[in-house]
């Protein structure tokens, strides 16, 4: 297993055990195996964790799935003239400092799925016993926001830019369900930073025009940094 | 590019003096300096925010958009912090540009054995690549009604992209006047059609109405009370002795037709 992973190979554990069973096969110790591992002659688990802290060299790594079409995008070729472009247009407009570099992005903060994954792991003497907890039911248009973060390499950020599920552009206030069935309106600002922006939008995520929204907000807080310099805002493709 | 970027935006970012940088498309697992780093802290920091938050949220009351604000925002707080900003910047070699951070490994492998046995330096091939680089970034490339970055990043504010744009835009526009004009002449003709049917539908009316009509229906109604009243009483049905009355068999009616038609009587 040292061997096989040295020029830097990945080892899955059904390969090392398949590795492991033509060792002995080809030892011609499988009886001795299986006397020692039990049926199948391979060993459980407890001997791979004690193989793995004699060799610390070696680490469990968790895989994460890959779309098709990213791994045959990501070639060495796109991400090159990726750099070389950045390179350019850097020495072009003099963009030299931290200061001048941005990146824009979005992530889907989904209200359910973060209560559902909140829960903590609890004690209990009962083996049969069933922990479960409380989620209170989510009010209609708080089902998800998408947090739209423009983050600068000098480590400063623009106001927050969130999308919200509704209808009604640019969304002030908050209607908050009361227990008597009215409804009471709360200003938002006092729940984000000074100057970020909430939008309601059928689906809480980006489209054409709300991307012309954004970059207004953008052009309104870029323009007010260094108002001589050019600055390069990264977007995903 | 069709996604999001739209000609108005870009331009209004670059009078405020912001080059936009497109990505190659589908690399942002590789490139995303905010994947990396900040949002993966965002979201654990909502995760054990949301742990605190929810004892504080009373029984019956609904978790609404103050609920989600209050949360996100103490998430970015400590997700988008400088640190965090800073690393995710650098563990993606997007600032300062470093090529060199990104695996080779993960480009080349599961590409077939003559890539996996490809030693390649970013760095130069960045290098050699910088002329092709250039070309691309300005020269754009149409694919399917949108400006392509399949493969290639993009200076999206440059005028050569912005002009390419404004013409896409334009020829989009002229095929959406296109399908309006196509729509509203099959609104009007069907309005047209409705209109037709209404009029017929007048003037049936009216020659059903009309003096004529009425009068003749009147005659031929007083000529048979006439020739009534004039035979006297009749029965309506009178049997004669020793006749046979033979009835034309009926076929019988199919039970699921008849159900399918709407005609199904009870039973």
């Amino acid at each position: 297993m040292v061997s096989w992973t040295k020029g830097g190979d990945l080892l899955t554990f059904i390969l090392s055990e398949i590795l492991l069973r033509q060792y002995i096969a080809d030892a011609g110790r499988v009886e001795e195996a299986e006397r020692m591992f039990g049926e199948g002659g391979v060993p459980g688990r407890t001997i791979y964790h004690h193989f793995l802290g004699r060799h610390p060299q070696l680490r469990r790594v968790r895989p994460a799935a890959l779309e098709g079409v990213r791994a045959e995008a990501a070639t060495p070729e796109a991400v090159a003239k990726l750099f070389a472009a950045f390179r350019l247009v850097c020495r072009e407009f003099g963009v030299t400092r931290a200061a001048q570099v941005w990146k824009t992005d979005e992530s889907m903060m989904n209200s359910e799925e973060l209560m559902e994954g909140a829960g903590s792991a609890v004690v209990t003497d009962d083996p049969s016993a069933r922990a479960e907890y409380v989620i209170p039911s989510v009010q209609k248009g708080s089902e998800a926001a998408s947090l739209v973060a423009t983050v600068c390499a000098d480590g400063s950020r623009l106001p927050l830019f969130l999308v919200a599920s509704g209808s009604g552009g640019r969304f002030p206030f908050a209607e908050i369900a009361q227990e008597d069935g009215s409804t009471r309106r709360k200003p938002l600002e006092g729940y984000l930073d000074e100057g970020a922006e909430v939008h309601r939008h059928e689906k809480p995520r980006f489209d054409g025009p709300l991307w012309e929204v954004f970059a207004g907000f953008a052009a309104r807080h870029l323009g007010k940094r260094y108002l001589a310099e050019w600055k390069v805002l990264l977007i995903d493709g | 590019m069709r996604a999001h970027a739209s000609l108005v935006g870009l331009r209004v970012l670059k009078a405020s003096k912001v080059v936009v940088l497109m990505f190659p498309s589908h690399l942002s697992h590789i490139l995303q300096a905010l994947d990396s780093e900040p949002f993966l802290k965002t979201k654990s920091n909502a995760r054990s925010g949301m742990r605190t938050l929810l004892p504080t949220i009373p029984r019956g009351t609904k978790f609404n958009l103050v609920h989600l604000l209050r949360f996100i925002r103490r998430a970015a707080f400590t997700g988008l912090s400088s640190v965090n900003v800073v690393k995710g910047f650098e563990n993606t070699g997007t600032w300062p540009i470093d090529p060199s951070v990104i695996k080779v490994d993960r480009l080349v492998n599961r590409k077939g054995p003559v890539n996996a046995a490809r030693k390649v330096d970013l760095e130069h091939l960045a290098l050699r690549l910088g002329p092709e680089a250039r070309r691309d970034m300005r020269e754009p490339v149409v694919s399917f009604g949108s400006i392509s970055n399949r493969g290639r990043a993009i200076e999206a504010t440059n005028d050569a992209m912005l002009k390419a744009m404004d013409e896409l835009a334009a020829v989009a526009a002229s095929k959406q006047a296109a399908k309006d004009k196509h729509q509203v002449a099959k609104t009007a003709r069907a309005a047209e059609s409705i209109f037709q049917a209404a009029r017929d539908e007048v003037a049936a009316e009216q020659r059903r109405c009309s003096p004529a009509v009425v009068a003749r229906k009147e005659s031929s109604r007083r000529r048979a009370a006439r020739a009534r009243s004039a035979e006297g009483h009749v029965a309506s049905y009178v049997c004669a002795r020793g006749a046979v009355v033979e009835l034309e068999p009926r076929p019988k009616r199919q039970r699921q037709a008849a159900g399918a038609m709407g005609m199904g009587g009870p039973g």
